[in-house]
């Protein structure tokens, strides 16, 4: 083997390492701890099924390109497969596969009736125009075919996905069903567009989620959010919607960070007027005039009461857990702490909302939108936020409860809940035949 | 010799990160910390798409003459065609009370 592909196989090798261990290395702490059932635990330890499609869709030029899409179906136990598909050049099986893990286990944690699944094409969609990324949408779509339905699997969208393409697939599912079946097969996917659908409320959910677990933590520690302080990792949809809905409550954003730098300002950021100067500055917080830049050290050394991670993962570790001068850590991000930043934090008695908690309004209101259509029903968003508080809420104090219980940090708490649920449906429902 | 050591150390200080930041457009000035042995899965900082790099291919083939480009509907054999004002909708006029 030469040096350039053994350093590829190399790379791939750990790049598969990393994935699967980010997934595994929680689920086994917490099996470990709750002493989860052997024979369950095996079931847990794979995906159900594993769907490759390869389909050729006919470019603009009249070439013909082939595509290779995914849909990994890990558990439904709970209720239908639930998760995105991501467009992207990296999908490959193994990311599919943790991605659908990990959906199992967030579903499970705030108690809503779905499984886990991802899934995704191959491709970079930005290579594509419209009508090329509406052929390779539909076909991927009827390739798929009857393993994505509205009662089986509900895809999403993720990464490179939007709502255009969830009408896409929900027009071409449709066009397979018989005519008296289509209006009852709407809620194929979510996240569509409003008019076609979708459900109000969805933009700021996870942002919205952020808030209603801070609003929790708080009352449980006796900690006033007016006047308390916080800096956001992140000013893409989770860290500004989290940002302007803290504003109400008196909170002081004191410093923010994207990706071309950190602001800080010790007399507090307007966030509402933050976020107006990235609507003019290409969604970027870089060069805010109220605000000074600061490097990324003195930025999670910002001395305040909330440090909100709504950027990307693995950005509290080793290094930088201990810099971090915080009470409480809410992750709005899908995991922004890794396990040794995690242990740090826990002796530092850092409180964390873990993210399959934090970060879970975004499919809490999914699941939402997926009820209005099967019942035929428009909620407005004083009713979807009710009861997608409600829903944090009770999640929020079971997975506090098992931390108690259990004597262990949240995120292990969260993770107990999801699996003695489906410990328990496994055992109630015992294994065929 | 001076340059080939320029660009050797310009291509060893080359990071090429694998997951998300493979095709996001704000990879090159990214500030938050990656390794390249943990390619990024979820990023709410993303940006790889913003809607067709092309502009959208029109759904309907193009009028083949000048007359049907300008007048739609009705209007495209109304006497009144060449001298009306009326607002008319992109789709063209199917009603009109003028229409002769």
């Amino acid at each position: 083997m030469n040096t350039a592909v053994r350093e590829k196989t190399e790379t791939r090798a750990k790049k598969k390492a990393s994935v699967y261990d980010n997934v595994t290395r929680q689920f086994d702490k917490a099996a470990d701890l709750m002493k989860l059932d052997p024979e369950i635990r095996k079931i847990l330890a794979k995906t159900t099924n594993e769907v490759i499609v390869h389909f050729p869709v006919k470019m603009e030029d009249g070439r013909v390109e082939m595509f290779t899409g995914y849909r990994v179906q890990h558990n439904n136990a709970l209720g239908p497969y639930k998760g995105g598909l991501r467009f992207h050049p990296a999908v490959d099986i193994d990311e599919v596969r943790a991605l659908a893990t990990w959906m199992t286990w967030k579903s499970a944690i705030v108690n809503i009736p779905f499984g886990g699944a991802k899934g995704g094409i191959q491709c970079d969609p930005f290579k594509y125009n419209q009508a090329e990324l509406e052929r390779i949408t539909r076909r991927f779509t009827y390739a798929l075919g009857s393993n994505i339905g509205p009662e089986y699997d509900i895809p999403a969208p993720d990464v490179n996905t939007n709502p255009q393409i969830m009408a896409w697939i929900l027009d071409t599912f449709l066009s397979t069903m018989p005519a008296h079946e289509r209006q009852a097969s709407v809620h194929v996917v979510t996240g569509k567009p409003v008019e076609s659908g979708g459900s109000i409320g969805r933009d700021k959910a996870t942002g919205q989620g952020v808030v209603y677990t801070i609003e929790e933590w708080s009352r449980d520690n006796k900690f006033n959010l007016d006047g308390a302080t916080y800096f956001v990792q992140g000013y893409g949809n989770v860290g500004s919607w989290a940002s302007r809905l803290l504003k109400p409550h008196g909170s002081i954003l004191l410093a923010a960070q994207d990706v071309s730098g950190s602001i800080f300002n010790p007399k507090g950021i307007d966030p509402d007027d933050l976020y107006e100067y990235t609507q003019k500055n290409k969604g970027l917080v870089g060069g805010y005039p109220k605000a000074e830049p600061v490097d990324h050290k003195t930025f999670l050394a910002t001395k305040a009461d909330i440090f909100i991670p709504a950027a990307l993962e693995n950005q509290i570790t080793r290094e930088t857990a201990p810099t971090l001068k915080v009470k409480l850590v809410a992750e709005g991000a899908n995991g922004p702490t890794n396990p040794e930043g995690d242990e740090i934090l826990y002796e530092k008695g850092i409180s964390v909302l873990p993210d399959v908690l934090c970060n879970a309004g975004g499919v809490i209101v999914s699941y939402f939108e997926w009820l209005q259509n099967k019942r035929s029903e428009f909620w407005d968003l004083e009713e979807v936020d009710t009861k997608l508080h409600r829903k944090l809420v009770t999640g929020y104090q079971r997975v506090r409860d098992t931390a108690a219980e259990h004597k262990v940090d949240w995120r292990t708490a969260a993770y107990i809940v999801a699996l003695t649920r489906l410990e328990t449906v496994y055992k109630e429902r015992g294994i065929f035949p | 010799m001076k340059t080939s050591t320029v660009k050797e150390t310009k291509k060893a200080t080359k990071v090429e990160y694998q997951g998300l930041c493979s095709t996001c457009k704000n990879a090159k000035d990214c500030v938050f910390p990656r390794s390249v042995e943990h390619p990024i899965m979820h990023c709410d900082e993303f940006v790889g798409y913003e809607g067709p790099r092309t502009k959208a291919i029109p759904r309907i083939a193009k009028p083949s003459s000048k007359e049907e480009v300008e007048f739609k509907g009705l209007c495209r054999n109304c006497e009144n065609r060449h001298h009306c004002v009326f607002p008319k909708p992109a789709g063209g006029v199917w009603h009109c009370d003028e229409y002769r």
